[in-house]
C-alpha cells in the first residue's frame, strides 16, 4: 500500500534536531507523501513514505521543487534573515534552550482525523464565510486548557502582572516599530468612515443605490485606517511600557485575541483568522529574558507530558516581530524563536501551539522603556495558541472521553 | 524474506534496542545485524530475543533489507536458546561469532537443524562464520570444510586483538593485521566473501577509510558498521572491485 524511498538533503542543508519538526511540517504541506522522517543522527538523510497508488515520478517532482525551494539561496526565509543581517543589527549567539528535556513522549490514542467527527456530533458548526461556531466541548475544553497552562508556568514563574487590553492596536504604534514592513500579507485593518457629513450622505447614498450592500470601492469614504487588528496580544504591554523606567525584571500574564490573515488557508481550529492566544511576556536584563526562555520552554513541555500531549521543540524561522529594514542598532539573538510543536497523528506532522520570541533590545529601544539600573533591557514572550492546543489534543485522542488521558479532570470530560 | 541488499555494509544494531533497529530500517536499505551477543548486555538478553523476534516477523516481507541476527556464541550459556527463538522466524542469515574449531560449528548446525525438524520448517539457513582468535585463523581450513552453508567469513577484530593480548603475544597489533590477511587471503582463494570488523571510533573517518583501504586490499569485499557516517565510505571503497 505505501513505498518507501530516501534521499539525502542537498548541500548544504543539515537539520539539527530543533529543525526536524518544522521541515518535516513544510514537507508534507508541499509533497503529497504520506510521511517524511529525517534521520535525527546525521539529520541529512530522509525517507519518504507515499502511497503506492501515487506516481513515483510525480513525488520525486514535488520532492525536487521543494528541495530546491529549501536550500538558502533560494528560500524566502533566509532571503528576509539576509536583509535581518543588515549591519544596524546586532547579532547575538545564545546558548540553545536545554533540548534534551524539550521533548513530551506521549502516546496518543488517535490516528484519525477527527475534523468530521466535531462537525457531525456538533462541538463545532459551520457558518457561512468560514466563520465557526464553538459548542460547549470545545468551549470547556478552552477553558481548561487555558486555566490548567497558567496554573502550572505562571506558579512557577512566580509573580507575574495581569493584564486585559483590546484587540485594536493604533496604527500609529505599529508604524514606530515598522509593523507594516514585517508581513503585510497578514494584515487585518480596522477603520471606519470619515466624519465628513458630505462623505456619510453619500456614502448612505451608494449603498441605497447598491440595494444594501458596500459600494464596490470603499476607499473614498474611509479613513486612513486609525488601528489595525493585533497579530499578537503582547504589543500592547510594549505599548504600556513606552518611556518607562522600571525597578526590576518584570512578568506580565494576559489572554488576547490574535488576527493574522490567512487567507483560503483558514482550517477549522487548527488555522484561524482570529484566535486565542495566552502570552507571558517578560522585560529584563537579558539573562533573565533567556532564562525565561529555558524556563518556560521546559515548564509547557512538561504541561503538555502531565496533559498527555505528544510534541517536542523546534527552532522556527519566522519571528513576528522583526520589521525588513531597521534603523536603529538593535541588539537581537541569533535564533529568535522557538516553537514548541504538538503532533497531528493522522498525518505524521506538527503544528507549532506555543513559542517564544526573544525580541533581544527591539522593543525596549523602540518605545524607550529600561531597568533602572541597567544599560541593557530586552524583552521576550511566549503564547500559547489555545485552539490548537484543543485541535491537537483532540487529533491525539479523539472524541471520546473515555479515551482521554486519566490527567483530564472528569469536569472536563 | 528476499536477500536484494548489496553484499557490502553490514549495519550492526544492538538487539534489545527497537528504536535503533526502527532507525536502520527506517534510513538504511542494506544488510541489518540484529545483534544478541556483544551489542547487548548480560542483562537484556531475554528482552533482546524478544525483539529481534518481532522485529524479523515485522520485516518478514521487506523486499529493502536483509536481517541477519548475530547469535551468542557456542561458548557462552546463551547460544541454544538464541537458535531456539530465532531459527523459527528465518533470518536471512545467522551470524556466528567466536567459531574457534570446526566443532563449534557443527554443534550449531546439529542445534538449528533440531529446530528445522522439530518445527517442520521450510528454512535452509546460511552463516556467517566470525573469525576472532588465532586457533580459528590456525582452523580455518577445517571449519571451511565443516559446512556447506557457511555464506561469508568475517573478522572479529577486537576480540582477535583481546585474544592476542591474553596469550602474551609481544605486538597484538600487528598479529590482527597478519591474521586479517591470512583471513583475506584464504577467502579469495576460495571465492568466498569475507567482512571486516567493525571500526569504533566512528568519528575518525579519515582513519576508517585508510582502514577500509587496506583491508580491501587483503581480500574482504565488505564491512561492518556501527555508524551512520561510516555506511558512505564502506560503499565507496568495497563498491568497486581492486581485481
Ligand atoms: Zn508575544
Amino acid at each position: 500500500m505505501f513505498t518507501t524511498y530516501r534521499l539525502e538533503l542537498p548541500e548544504p542543508v543539515t537539520l539539527n534536531k530543533l529543525q526536524i519538526p518544522v521541515f518535516t511540517h513544510m514537507f508534507l504541506q508541499n509533497v503529497s507523501a504520506h510521511k517524511v522522517q529525517v534521520d535525527p543522527i546525521q539529520g541529512k538523510r530522509i525517507s519518504v513514505t507515499y502511497l503506492s497508488s501515487y506516481p513515483r515520478e510525480q513525488i520525486e517532482r514535488e520532492v525536487a521543487i521543494f528541495l530546491e525551494r529549501f536550500t538558502p539561496e533560494h528560500d524566502e526565509a533566509s532571503a528576509s534573515s539576509a536583509e535581518i543581517l543588515e549591519p544596524e543589527l546586532n547579532m547575538v549567539e545564545l546558548d540553545e534552550p536545554p533540548l534534551e528535556k524539550l521533548c513530551s513522549c506521549c502516546t496518543p490514542g488517535n490516528q484519525r482525523n477527527i475534523s468530521d467527527d466535531l462537525l457531525e456530533q456538533r462541538w463545532l458548526t459551520l457558518l457561512k464565510n468560514q466563520e465557526l461556531a464553538y459548542h460547549r466541548p470545545i468551549i470547556t475544553l478552552l477553558e481548561y486548557f487555558d486555566q490548567s497552562y497558567v496554573d502550572y508556568v505562571g506558579r512557577r514563574i512566580g509573580d507575574c502582572q495581569q493584564r486585559q487590553y483590546s484587540v485594536l492596536l493604533p496604527a500609529s504604534f505599529a508604524e514606530k516599530m515598522n509593523y507594516f514592513h514585517s508581513a503585510p500579507m497578514h494584515l487585518l485593518l480596522a477603520t471606519h468612515l470619515s466624519h465628513d457629513h458630505e462623505t456619510m450622505k453619500s456614502f448612505a447614498a451608494d449603498v441605497s443605490a447598491n440595494n444594501g450592500k458596500l459600494p464596490q470601492d470603499c476607499g473614498p469614504y474611509l479613513e486612513t485606517p486609525p488601528y489595525i487588528l493585533q497579530s499578537a496580544p503582547c504589543y500592547k504591554v510594549y505599548m504600556e511600557m513606552e518611556d518607562q523606567v522600571f525597578e526590576d525584571n518584570t512578568a506580565f500574564v494576559l489572554k488576547g485575541q490574535s488576527f493574522r490573515n490567512e487567507g483560503k488557508r483558514v482550517y477549522l481550529l487548527e488555522r484561524l483568522l482570529n484566535f486565542t492566544m495566552r502570552e507571558f511576556v517578560f522585560l529584563g536584563t537579558p539573562e533573565y529574558v533567556t532564562r525565561m526562555r529555558d524556563l518556560t520552554l521546559g515548564w509547557t513541555i512538561e504541561w503538555m507530558e502531565a496533559a498527555g500531549l505528544k510534541g517536542e521543540c523546534a527552532l522556527a524561522n519566522d519571528p513576528f516581530f522583526l520589521p525588513g529594514k531597521v534603523k536603529q542598532n538593535f541588539k537581537v539573538p541569533k535564533h529568535v524563536k522557538y516553537e514548541v510543536r504538538a503532533d497531528i497523528p493522522y498525518k505524521n506532522d506538527t503544528i507549532s501551539i506555543a513559542s517564544y520570541d526573544t525580541h533581544g533590545d527591539f522593543f525596549a529601544k523602540t518605545f524607550n522603556f529600561r531597568l533602572r539600573d541597567n544599560a541593557e533591557t530586552w524583552s521576550g514572550c511566549i503564547g500559547l495558541g489555545l485552539e490548537r492546543v484543543v485541535w491537537s489534543f483532540l487529533q491525539q485522542y479523539g472524541l471520546q472521553s473515555e479515551h482521554w488521558p486519566a490527567a483530564i479532570p472528569e469536569s472536563v470530560k | 524474506m528476499s536477500v536484494a541488499a548489496e553484499p557490502l555494509v553490514y549495519f550492526y544494531v544492538p538487539g534489545y534496542k527497537p528504536n535503533y533497529i526502527e532507525y536502520a530500517m527506517t534510513f538504511y536499505p542494506m544488510n541489518i545485524i540484529l545483534c544478541l551477543e556483544d551489542g547487548t548486555p548480560e542483562e537484556k538478553k531475554l528482552e533482546a530475543r524478544y525483539v529481534v523476534k518481532n522485529a524479523l516477523q515485522e520485516f518478514s516481507s521487506d523486499s529493502e533489507h536483509t536481517l541477519i541476527v548475530r547469535v551468542n556464541s557456542v561458548h557462552t550459556p546463551h547460544w541454544e536458546q538464541d537458535l531456539e527463538e530465532l531459527v523459527p522466524e528465518r533470518p536471512a542469515r545467522i551470524r556466528l561469532p567466536m567459531v574457534r574449531t570446526a566443532e563449534d560449528l557443527r554443534q550449531v548446525e546439529r542445534k538449528v537443524q533440531d529446530v528445522i525438524h522439530q518445527r517442520s520448517l521450510n528454512y535452509s539457513p546460511s552463516y556467517e562464520v566470525m573469525i576472532e582468535c588465532c586457533e580459528a585463523i590456525f582452523n580455518l581450513g577445517e571449519i571451511h570444510q565443516a559446512s556447506q552453508n557457511i555464506y561469508a567469513f568475517t573478522f572479529g577484530g577486537t576480540d582477535y586483538f583481546d585474544d592476542c593480548v591474553a596469550k602474551g603475544l609481544v605486538d597484538p597489533a600487528l598479529e590482527v593485521r597478519k591474521a586479517k590477511q591470512k583471513l583475506g587471503e584464504y577467502c579469495r582463494s576460495v571465492g568466498l566473501q569475507c567482512f571486516d570488523t567493525t571500526y569504533m571510533a566512528y568519528r575518525d573517518l579519515e582513519g576508517f577509510r585508510e582502514d577500509c583501504l587496506l583491508s580491501r586490499e587483503y581480500g574482504f569485499t565488505g564491512r561492518s558498521v556501527i555508524h551512520p557516517d561510516q555506511v558512505a565510505v564502506v560503499q565507496d571503497i568495497y563498491g568497486i572491485s581492486i581485481a
